[in-house]
């Protein structure tokens, strides 16, 4: 039976037995019906929502219908004046009966089981949902056949082998893995690149790359129109492409007819290239290709080293990457000693960048969902000492502790699993929205895309398991507790003082641990938000709100020299700058804020090795620094006077000027990018700009910029400072300016340069308003908490507090009789707290990049912020005890 | 007991009933047909559905029908489901306070069909 079946056929259980002996197997069946309907229409995620809704649906009916069956039977009775009796005498034995009375008790206080599986299914969504996400990426298989087998080649030791100045030996590509048949079934080496699509209407800028033969095998892909390269193809290197199914939707209408097509296309790498593909297949829609979203696939030219290989079934990664890394040194004798290669599993290649994140996410909701179960825990316990009597009853007509104990958790398992049906629908909307959100927001694509978002069996599988383990937790220890009912106390004996003080400590210590949740969970939230708040405050070095940045490619194929291509961007920039809503427009190789690679600068007079001072290069247009708003610190900007064949001209940014001659005046020094060797003329430094960031790391590049005029590349990026309120509005007048001077042009890459910077900060900012929020929940339920136990603890006392109100108590001792008892249980929370924050501080300042280790100021802010909290939940109940009136209380008995 | 007595129905009651009067149907069945019937607006679920059979059955306004289809042909745990004489006339008694409405509507010319 498949789970969404017996899923289905548990909810039975909320309904009258008659009503589920006459309706049952039809309903069944009808449930079988839709959902076999809605996999035929929708697939798999129309299935899942139709048993998600035919579950809620299915209990909230059960619910009704035993009410249509009470009304049916009060109807009965007064018609035929019946007597109210037994009709169906006997004690309840069996499951079923449990659950009925469960059922009915849940009714009569419709409050407290609202209240109850409303805190249970936010935490049980919140945990669900951020597990979908947690499966996404960690669990759930790659979209490829066989996909353990995967596995990425890293042309290093270590992942950050490169950072730490271990070098691949230069001739890489020519490394020949002919002889470990017996380990790789198949490999595949590309160079990404992108493409100008030419075309008479429509230019097209897209993502694509040149791919070994091998790359369709290894990645286990075949074309779902046409084919993939033939052998022959791939060795010639032939003019023919597959394209993605998004291109040929988009470009070509779906067209059966688009094999044999011919596409001219421009390369951005190889810009001397414009080639005439014939297209030979269409990529499936499904297809996956990690986050390198690719459009166009053509065979690859020349040796590349290999990137991704299938291994043989049965060999392990670190057999085949022992016996790489033996054909890779006897090849190759003369490398770096530190120098070796690596394999990675293909997953862990793809999510290793996320996973901190996601652990840290996950374990937040952990303690979210571990809160969630005291708080309820609480409330049960409160509620079974309001059920003393009741209890003792039970006990004293013969029902043994584990009946009682079966029934009280019927009860809790009533909740249980109403919170996990709820959960698990809130979790598959929260999957797709809260889900998505912070996909978006991690550094890499969800395998499979966005799309995969998605409750599957796993997620079932976990909910319902949290669900249980949830429900061990919350309802065990009331139900012992409660199981251990004196037949003769309920009775007769003591109204006035009732909970033993086994249970007290018992729900003392659930207060406790709420409080102590509380503060972990705000303290982690806490310290990421001084983080975010921290990358917030990094000066840029240039003002980024209001610029709209897009790529522009001048085929070297239709742009040959340096000429021409400045008489097209001459002609361009006024046009760009006269348009409505723009204050500037200039181009720049690079705009700020995009990591680059450095080249060495060697300076006149400087004692600094060239290798020791890198720059990150910039070739800018006229205006340039205006338009992003970089500010002149010396000297002057570019201007007029630095023309093609005017004297070489550079400008440097602050830090570069001080790394090369520190506390001199770098005005008219003069510098050689590339390096003294290099084929660049000496350039004589003219002005002194503010260094901008690349990135927010700690360790920045300085610049170093050059004159358009004196230095051309095909690839330049159009900047534009606009006054409108978004620059985006301003991108489709940008767009017709280009086509105005030369039609075949396309942008790519368009966006807001404020948006390049937010994006940077966007996970950790996200990460912080998620634990805040989850830091938020638990508050509220810790508060509560505390509450409930004060206002118990005033009920139970309150014969006491009568005696010594008659006795004149003044109202500062009764403050004092109820902080006595909330005092204890707020200092062992926020110690309690307090322990497992510096220890859990340790291991998030060691996952989060930037993250520091818990602050004890911070700590001690948080202590109080959760100690005013308490004393807010503890006011009510000290006015309860104020008010009471000492003599209806005394006469009770 | 006078249909009077049953009005108004309940939306939902009413497309059931509505559905049963052209034959009878199984519960898979008047979902579909209701589906149609409301243009795809209301989709019913399983607990739903049966909650208002019940009901209905126990209203006189529909029996189980004796109809059984050849076990081959069919989903065995499949029964059917018909409109009582009883069951017709409060459908009818209903549709007739519903066109009043609309008319008392349409007479205030409140009525406009969606542009299409």
């Amino acid at each position: 039976m498949t789970l969404a079946r017996r899923l289905f056929r548990w909810t039975l259980l909320a309904y009258p037995a008659d009503f589920r002996r006459r309706f049952g197997p039809e309903m069944e069946a009808l449930f079988d019906d839709l959902h076999a309907r809605a996999r035929r229409s929708g697939g798999r995620g129309a299935a899942t929502s139709v048993t998600m809704r035919a579950l809620a649906d299915s209990l909230a009916s059960g619910v009704r219908a035993h009410r249509q069956a009470a009304a049916a039977e009060r109807a009965r009775r007064a018609s035929s004046g019946a007597s109210v009796g037994a009709s169906r005498g006997g004690l309840a034995f069996g499951l079923a009966q449990d659950v009925r009375f469960a059922l009915r008790l849940l009714r009569r206080e419709p409050g407290f089981s609202a209240v109850a599986v409303a805190t249970l299914a936010l935490a049980v969504g919140a945990g669900t949902a951020v597990f979908g996400v947690v499966n996404a990426y960690l669990i759930r298989p790659l979209p490829f056949p066989e996909p353990d087998r995967l596995a990425w080649v890293i042309a290093g030791p270590t992942r950050d082998s490169f950072e730490r100045g271990i070098r691949p030996p230069d001739d890489l590509s020519a490394l020949d893995l002919s002889s470990l048949g017996d380990v790789f079934a198949e490999t595949a080496a590309w160079d990404l690149d992108g493409f100008t699509l030419a075309s008479t209407e429509r230019p097209e800028y897209v993502d694509g790359a040149w791919v070994s033969g091998g790359f369709f095998r290894t990645v286990g892909v075949r074309p779902a129109l046409g084919r993939a390269f033939t052998d022959d193809e791939t060795a010639r290197s032939a003019p023919v492409a597959v394209i993605s199914y998004a291109l040929w939707q988009r470009r070509f209408g779906g067209d059966p007819d688009v094999l044999g097509r011919a596409v001219t296309a421009y390369s951005t790498d190889r810009p001397r290239e414009a080639v005439t593909f014939t297209v030979v297949g269409v990529l499936p829609r499904e297809f996956w290709y990690f986050n390198r979203f690719t459009d166009v696939l053509v065979p690859l030219r020349g040796p590349r080293a290999v990137s991704l290989a299938r291994l043989r079934a049965g060999v392990s990664l670190a057999e085949a990457e022992r016996r790489l890394n033996v054909v890779a040194r006897r090849q190759f004798p003369n490398a770096d000693p530190a120098w070796g290669m690596s394999l990675a599993g293909a997953q862990d290649e793809h999510s290793y960048r996320v996973r901190p994140t996601l652990v840290v996410l996950l374990a937040g909701v952990g303690l979210v969902m571990l809160i969630a179960c005291a708080n309820v825990g609480g409330l049960l316990l409160a509620r079974t000492a309001r059920r003393r009597s009741e209890l003792s009853l039970r006990a004293a007509l013969g029902a043994g502790r584990a009946r009682l104990i079966r029934q009280l958790l019927a009860e809790s398992a009533m909740l249980a699993a109403a919170a996990a049906v709820l959960g698990t629908l809130f979790a598959s909307i929260g999957l797709r929205t809260v889900g998505a959100a912070v996909a978006a927001r991690l550094p890499v694509e969800v395998p499979g895309g966005v799309g995969m978002l998605r409750p599957d069996a796993t997620v079932l599988a976990a909910s319902l398991g949290a669900s249980t383990l949830m429900l061990l937790l919350f309802g065990l220890a009331p139900a012992l507790s409660a199981s251990r009912a004196d037949p003769a106390a309920g009775l007769g004996a003591g109204r006035g003082n009732s909970a033993g003080p086994g249970r007290a400590r018992l729900r003392g210590a659930m207060v406790a641990a709420q409080l102590a949740i509380s503060l972990v969970l705000l303290a982690g939230a806490g310290s990421l938000l001084r983080l975010t708040l921290r990358l917030q405050r990094i000066e840029l070095g240039f003002r980024p709100a209001g610029v709209l940045k897009a790529s522009l490619l001048l085929p070297l194929a239709q742009y040959p020299d340096a000429a021409r291509r400045r008489a097209f961007y001459d002609e361009l920039l006024p046009r760009v700058a006269a348009l409505p809503g723009v204050a500037a427009a200039s181009v720049v190789s690079n705009y700020p804020f995009r990591a680059t690679g450095g080249w060495p600068v060697a300076g006149e007079g400087s004692a600094v090795p060239e290798a020791e001072a890198l720059a990150a290069p910039h070739t800018v247009g006229p205006g340039y620094f205006e338009t992003v708003g970089v500010r002149l610190l010396r000297g002057r900007l570019f201007d007029a006077r630095d023309r093609a064949d005017g004297a070489p001209a550079a400008m440097i940014g602050a830090a570069l000027a001080e790394r090369l001659w520190p506390g001199a005046d770098p005005i008219g020094r003069r510098v050689r990018f590339g390096g003294a060797s290099a084929a660049g003329p000496w350039r004589t430094v003219v002005g002194v700009v503010r260094d901008t960031r690349k990135s927010l790391a700690a360790r920045q590049l300085p610049d170093s910029y050059v004159p358009y005029a004196q230095g051309s590349h095909a690839y330049m990026y159009l900047v534009v400072r606009t006054t409108a309120a978004d620059p985006m509005l301003v991108a489709p007048a940008v767009q017709r300016a280009v086509w105005s001077v030369d039609a075949r042009q396309p942008l790519a890459d368009v966006g807001a340069l404020e948006r390049v910077v937010e994006d940077a900060s966007a996970s950790h900012r996200f990460l912080s308003g998620l634990l805040g929020g989850f830091a938020a929940f638990a508050v509220a339920l810790a508060t509560i908490g505390l509450y409930t136990v004060l206002a118990y603890v005033v009920t139970a006392r309150r014969r006491e507090i009568a005696v010594r109100v008659a006795c004149g108590a003044r109202p500062h001792d009764l403050v004092r009789l109820v902080l006595g008892e909330a005092l204890p249980l707020v200092a062992a929370g926020l110690a309690a707290g307090a322990g497992a924050t510096m220890l859990l501080g340790r291991v998030l300042a060691a996952r989060v990049e930037g993250a520091e280790a818990t602050d004890p100021a911070l700590l001690a802010a948080l202590g109080a912020l959760l100690t005013a909290a308490a004393l807010a939940a503890a006011t009510i109940p000290v006015r309860r005890a104020m008010r009471l009136e000492p003599m209806p209380v005394l006469r009770e008995d | 007991m006078e249909p009077d007595a049953l009005l108004p129905l309940k939306p939902v009651d009413f497309l059931v009933l509505l559905v049963l009067a052209d034959g009878e149907r199984h519960g898979y069945g008047i979902v579909q047909d209701i589906e149609a019937e409301s243009g795809g607006s209301v989709r019913l679920l399983p607990g739903n559905l049966y909650t208002v059979l019940g009901r209905l059955m126990r209203d006189g306004m529909i029996r189980e029908s004796e109809r059984r289809p050849a076990r081959e042909m069919d989903d065995e745990r499949r029964r059917y489901y018909a409109l009582t004489p009883f069951g017709r006339r409060v459908l009818g008694a209903e549709a007739l306070r519903l066109k009043a409405l609309v008319r008392a509507a349409e007479a205030r010319n409140l009525i406009r069909e969606p542009a299409r």
